[in-house]
């Protein structure tokens, strides 16, 4: 039985390719998503340095982008009745995705395969919660 | 695409709400978009408001609540902005009451700006400086100064 599913997103593709799916798999459970983006610094400190910008300003970005991620799931939630917590976490994803998973008590982890993570981090560590990796 | 000070007007901006309870916040700052002429239909719009406060926590956490909803029955993207000082139980995640509430109406057809609007005031109440200087507004001239300058 799922009743309470993290969803990690980290992009506009993972939105269209993983929310869907997410989505109708929670509704048929009649689970509430926790959809959780986090803003990575090491990745922001990297793209500052490639693209000569200011990290503030990459940060600044990439916040907004985050939450248009996020209220365009919740968008689509709302249209398919499916219940939703929308979640913004800074630093290193498999760290914030794991404290998320344990301090909210869900049952269940979905990220997509394309997600730049460490999949045996996450593994070992998710605890015996279902982690799916679509 | 509007700023955020573009679309909240002093007339929208309580600085000290008498309600405080979720419901009855929603109430208070949505009659102010009704004076103005923003909600064509209040039903409506009240339905499809607390039907979003159902589905999700419209408490973002740090004190803040963004209750929203994208309907018919609203004529253009509009703001309210509601303080309350004892802090209003919207079921934010980190368990806080909100202090800052924010009501954003939109119309149906208009889904990107209302992604958008809701992006940017989410990520314009992150910032801890903004928050406080909200708290301490003294008017609503005030408050939409503050937000000028951060937006």
């Amino acid at each position: 039985m799922l009743e309470k599913i993290l969803l990690y997103l980290d992009g506009g593709e993972t939105v269209k390719v993983l929310a869907p799916w997410a989505l109708k798999l929670a509704k048929a459970f009649e689970a509430r998503i926790f959809a959780v983006f986090v803003v990575n610094q090491a990745t922001l400190k990297e793209q500052a340095q490639k693209t000569k910008q200011k990290i503030k300003n990459l940060h600044s970005n990439l916040e907004e982008e985050a939450w248009a991620i996020l209220y365009e799931i919740e968008d689509d939630a709302f249209e398919e009745n499916v219940k939703i917590s929308l979640i913004l976490e800074e630093g290193k994803p498999e760290e914030r995705l794991l404290e998320v998973l344990k301090s909210f008590e869900l049952d269940a982890m979905i990220v997509s395969s394309q997600a730049k993570l460490d999949f045996k981090e996450l593994i070992d560590r998710c605890q015996g919660k279902t982690l799916i990796i679509k | 695409m509007q700023k955020i000070s573009e679309l909240l007007s002093p007339p929208a901006i309580i600085l000290d709400l008498k309600a405080n309870e979720k419901v009855e916040v929603i109430k208070e700052l949505t009659s102010i978009l009704i004076e103005q002429g923003y909600i064509t239909n209040v039903d409506e719009f009240f339905s499809a408001i607390l039907k979003r406060e159902n589905i999700e926590s419209t408490g973002i956490g740090l004190g803040v609540a963004i209750p929203h909803a994208r309907t018919k029955a609203v004529k253009d993207i509009v703001l309210a902005f509601g303080r309350s000082r004892t802090g209003v139980n919207f079921s934010s995640l980190d368990g806080k009451p909100s202090h800052l509430v924010f009501l954003i109406a939109a119309p149906e057809e208009k889904k990107s700006e209302y992604i958008i609007t809701l992006a940017r005031l989410s990520k314009l109440l992150r910032n801890e400086e903004v928050r406080f200087r909200l708290t301490q507004a003294k008017t609503p001239d005030e408050v939409l100064k503050i937000i000028t300058k951060h937006e």
